[in-house]
């Protein structure tokens, strides 16, 4: 199994191979050039990446030590619905669901009481976030400290070579080069080997493509097809850049809309991670810098840099004998932290499909249907931040407001709106309690709540809502304050 | 509840005679509190006659009896409930096997436990594989045990499915939806009056009652007497309009703790033991040609509730049109295999429970509605439609490739085939044990096994499974013989009984 590029999608993919699968069956080969630097994207992850890491023998400890890693309860959205407003997308449940009712109904039928407060005072982690606090999640059920999960913000450029090590021990191999050719089967249009720099040629049976944007075997040498989505997602570039932290260590991460995007902002340990997500048709590359300067918080660390991509996916992620994972395979801007978890989803996938042997087409198909799903699914929820706003303050804003939607989202926002229904589905990324915090966050409430509470004694439910908001409150008094718990957790990881 | 103003939703009708209109009724009178929604029942000629299909009740998190207050006890002194804990399957080149309901073995590493064993196992049949149940163990010694924490091993605990009579647990729910303020109209349907943009206006009934409401509930089974003539039927893959019919036997012995089905050349035969009898359900003949091979002969064949009726496996993709739902065999008829046509029935009950709109019917629920009971029926269907394939001689694996099966489900079954892969759904009708057990029963037997379950040493899975095999061999014999079950039960009823 040949790796081309050696990035975070690279040695993600080396170490999970080399980690979970027998020597005798695979031979995991990684092609990269120290000549071409890392895209680095993703400093901000999704809860799954703990799996991931558990998976392929990772201490949790450790890993945070190495790439300065800091603990994440969910995202902040800031001037999306409306300037001024601002919502956390946690990493955990609204409320507790009540004989088969979500909590959102229940909250939505006492909403106008002043005492009912806002949803998010119904969960843990947008408490805990807002006060800076964290601790690890209960293993009881029955606890409210059970009702979350958390991620990582983390250096990505210290990612890799962490992988790298990771993988190296388990017998991945590495060799430096770039690739200067792509040989393929004339009958079949395989790819049977690649060339490089060196005259060193490479032999795989699978080739896995993470050589970023390019897409040099899924698209250079396959000439793939790529699916752009444009029309709904217009940013199209990227200016990030670094500065020292100012304040608290805040456990999440925040996305302030812009007049043409919006801004990231991702504390780690060590330094601030900020970023400007922006259409250039809509504005120029020298006001989006000067907009990302403005509003740093601290001095900078680093000259801006500018990425350009287009956002879409390629139209087969595995083509022939080639998977692309990572950039190469498509591109969904970082708004909810997907650029990992997509490359989890395809390096995962890909190992529970790894073929046996040559006769592979069913397991391709099968890969294709997972993975075009799960970005359809990403696009519909990224599409829905855009559109789900009221501003009207810049042409950009505008547009996405006013644009045509894909039916698919339509049809869950009416949905919503009409009687507070989330669209129901079990594969795919972002479930119920996510469209719940972008719904009700940007002003998207139902109209209706579920009849079946109409049953129950009014201040019965406003007694259960009380108690509940009283037990969120307290569970985050009682956790740590971030900083300090990560200090003590990294302090373990250094020491290992 | 809506808050602006606007009429809300504040009557149900519900057409149909049979179980799945009264458990509709007392599932909404229940959950919507029959004071603030009037819901009224109106009799249909002859849609119980499909009640048959819920001779099957299998236990799951979506089992709306529980709900109702329905326990093994209650369900077998009301409806003379037996149980079972496997199914005894024969058919095309396949000698009668075991299939227990509910798991076999146990997942290790986040790889199923079939990998394993396809990985170690020196006798790669469907009888091996299934007896790494304690469902099955217990059934080759006619024992039988109800699935409690006690005789779980870890997280595999066997699954039992409760053999009700439908027609007396029908009685009860109507009993139990009066109490909850159902109303039932004075005479059968007779007459659906239709608005001119298709809608429903108004049902009357034989004695001239005109019901109306803001909601119609159609529950007259197959003949889909409330939906409009346009409604769209998806026959099943290799699905021919047959008949449907029940015939009971009595049996002097106690009940077999097993249900049986067999696939014979007239079609399918479902044998379930109920009480002291044991009811057969026969899907046969072909509707279409005339041809009645294998249909009883004479107006009523040893089934007291009615005739063989017409039966065509398929479903509506728009089970809610307008202001009318379809709900249970009025929108997909599915085979009588594991249940399905009960959790069919239960995941729409529950789905328009949750739906309900509280005003005017809004297009957002019934396409929700519409989208994922389709997704259902489907699913139900390409697992009905694999044990057609194999009951017409298709073996599945090649049925997969030349063309036989659609390639959805062909797909599905070379993955399974070639690397026992079970493709994730949306739908969550179909456990994937019940997918996992059709393609073994069905000789789908991997040629590989997940690479994942390298990660143990092979001496080690051995062990492992050897172990295995010998605990669920111990745990089944603490079981006890299902005569002394059936015998407890039956003395436990009498004194239960007034």
């Amino acid at each position: 199994m040949v790796i081309i590029g050696g990035g975070t999608a690279g040695w993600m993919t080396a170490a999970a191979l080399s980690s979970t699968l027998s020597r005798a069956h695979i031979d995991v080969h990684l092609v990269e050039s120290e000549a071409i630097g890392i895209v680095g994207v993703g400093e901000a992850t999704l809860p799954h990446l703990r799996h991931f890491n558990r998976i392929i023998g990772i201490d949790e400890a450790e890993f945070m030590a190495a790439t300065r890693a800091t603990f994440k309860l969910g995202i902040e959205f800031v001037d999306w619905g409306r300037i001024g407003d601002a919502y956390l997308h946690p990493f955990g449940a609204f409320g507790i669901e009540r004989n088969g009712v979500g909590f959102h109904h229940l909250w939505r039928k006492f909403q106008h009481e002043p005492a009912t407060g806002p949803i998010g005072d119904y969960s843990l982690p947008v408490v805990a976030a807002r006060d800076a606090r964290f601790d690890i999640p209960s293993e009881d059920p029955r606890s409210v400290a059970s009702t979350y999960g958390y991620a990582y913000q983390f250096d990505a450029t210290r990612y890799a070579p962490f992988l790298r090590a990771h993988a190296e021990q388990r017998s991945a191999r590495r060799t430096e080069g770039r690739v200067t050719a792509v040989e393929r089967d004339p009958e079949s249009g395989d790819i049977l080997a690649v060339r490089l720099d060196n005259d060193l040629r490479i032999e795989g049976d699978l080739f896995v493509d993470c050589s970023g944007f390019r897409g040099l075997l899924i698209e250079e040498a396959l000439e793939t097809g790529y699916e752009e989505w444009t029309d709904w997602l217009p940013c199209d570039r990227a200016i990030a850049m670094q500065c020292e932290g100012v304040g608290p260590l805040l456990p999440y991460t925040r996305a302030s809309a812009d007049r043409a995007g919006w801004r990231w902002r991702i504390p780690l340990q060590h330094r601030v991670g900020n970023g400007h997500v922006f259409s250039s048709a809509f504005m120029d590359e020298d006001q989006a810098r000067d907009r990302l300067l403005a509003t740093l918080e601290g001095p900078a660390l680093t000259e801006p840099r500018t990425l350009r991509f287009t956002t879409g996916k390629r139209r087969r992620m595995w083509n022939h004998n080639c998977v692309a994972v990572g950039l190469a395979g498509g591109f969904l801007e970082p708004l909810e932290s997907t650029s990992i978890y997509l490359v989890q989803a395809a390096i995962t996938n890909l190992v529970e499909l790894l073929p046996p042997d040559r006769q592979y087409a069913a397991e391709r198909a099968e890969y294709n249907r997972i993975l075009d799903n799960e970005f359809l699914r990403v696009r519909d929820f990224l599409i829905l931040h855009y559109h789900a706003t009221t501003r009207d303050d810049s042409p950009f804003w505008n547009h996405v407001r006013t644009m045509a939607i894909p039916d698919s989202l339509a049809e869950k926002i009416e949905g919503f709106r009409h009687a507070g229904r989330v669209a129901e589905y079990h594969q795919g990324l972002f479930l119920e309690a996510s469209w719940l915090a972008v719904y009700l966050g940007q002003g998207i409430v139902p109209q209706a709540w579920d009849q079946r509470l109409e049953n129950v004694d009014e201040d019965t439910l406003r007694e259960e809502l009380r108690n509940l908001r009283q037990q969120v409150q307290a569970a985050a008094r009682a956790m740590p304050d971030h900083e300090a718990f990560l200090n003590n957790h990294c302090a373990r990881g250094k020491a290992a | 509840m809506k808050l602006d103003p606007g009429r809300p939703l504040r009557s149900v009708v519900i057409a149909g005679s049979g179980l799945e209109a009264w458990l509709a009724a007392a599932v909404l009178a229940l959950r919507l509190d029959g004071r603030r929604v009037d819901i009224t029942v109106c009799p249909v000629s002859g849609s119980q006659d499909w009640d048959g299909l819920y001779t099957a009740l299998p236990a799951w998190p979506g089992d709306l009896f529980r709900d109702l207050g329905y326990s093994d006890l209650k369900l077998a002194t009301l409806a003379d409930a037996s149980f079972s804990l496997g199914t005894r399957v024969s058919g095309p080149g396949l000698e009668a096997v075991i299939k227990p309901h509910g798991p076999v073995g146990i997942n290790v590493g986040g790889v199923a436990f079939h990998h394993y064993w396809r990985r170690v196992s020196t006798r790669l049949t469907p009888d091996d594989y299934f007896r790494y149940s304690p469902g099955t163990e217990a059934l080759r010694r006619s024992a039988l045990a109800p699935p409690v924490p006690a005789n779980a091993l870890g997280p595999l605990q066997h699954e039992m499915v409760r053999h009700v009579d439908p027609w007396a647990l029908q009685k009860h729910l109507r009993h139990q939806a009066y109490a909850m303020d159902v109303r039932e109209a004075r005479g059968p349907l007779a007459e659906v009056q239709r608005a001119d943009d298709g809608r429903i206006a108004g049902l009357t009934t034989t004695r001239g009652e005109k019901l109306s409401a803001d909601l119609f509930v159609d529950c007259t089974g197959p003949n889909r007497r409330l939906c409009s003539e346009a409604s769209a039927w998806e026959a099943a893959p290799l699905s021919r309009a047959a008949w449907l019919w029940a015939e009971h036997e009595h049996r002097d012995a106690a009940p077999l703790p097993w249900s049986s089905l067999s696939g014979t050349e007239a079609g399918w035969k479902a044998v379930f033991p109920r009480g002291t009898e044991e009811v057969t359900l026969h899907l046969a003949g072909d509707r279409t040609t005339g041809e009645a091979s294998g249909t009883p002969a004479g107006e009523a064949p040893g089934n007291p509730r009615g005739n063989a009726v017409p039966y065509h496996i398929g479903h509506t993709p728009t089970p809610w049109e307008g202001n009318c739902v379809a709900l249970g065999s009025a929108a997909a008829s599915v085979l009588p295999l594991d249940g399905l046509p009960a959790r069919l029935l239960m995941n729409m009950v529950q789905r328009l429970v949750a739906l309900l709109p509280g005003r005017d019917c809004h297009p957002a629920e019934t396409l929700e509605f519409n989208q994922l009971s389709a997704e259902d029926a489907r699913e139900a269907n390409h697992l009905g439609t694999l044990y057609e394939a194999w009951r017409q001689g298709h073996a599945p694996r090649e049925a997969a490739i030349d063309g036989t099966l659609p390639e959805p489900l062909a797909l599905r079954v070379r993955l399974f085939a070639r690397r026992g892969w079970l493709s994730p759904r949306d739908s969550q009708l179909v456990p994937e044990d019940c997918w996992r057990a059709a393609f073994i029963l069905l000789g789908v037997i991997p040629d590989h096994h997940d690479r994942l379950a390298d990660r143990i040493e092979r001496d080690q899975v051995e062990e492992n499974l050897l172990a295995l095999k010998h605990k669920v061999r111990q745990i089944a014999r603490t079981f006890p013989a299902h005569d002394e079950y059936f015998a407890a039960m039956q003395a436990t009823i009498r004194e239960a009984r007034p």
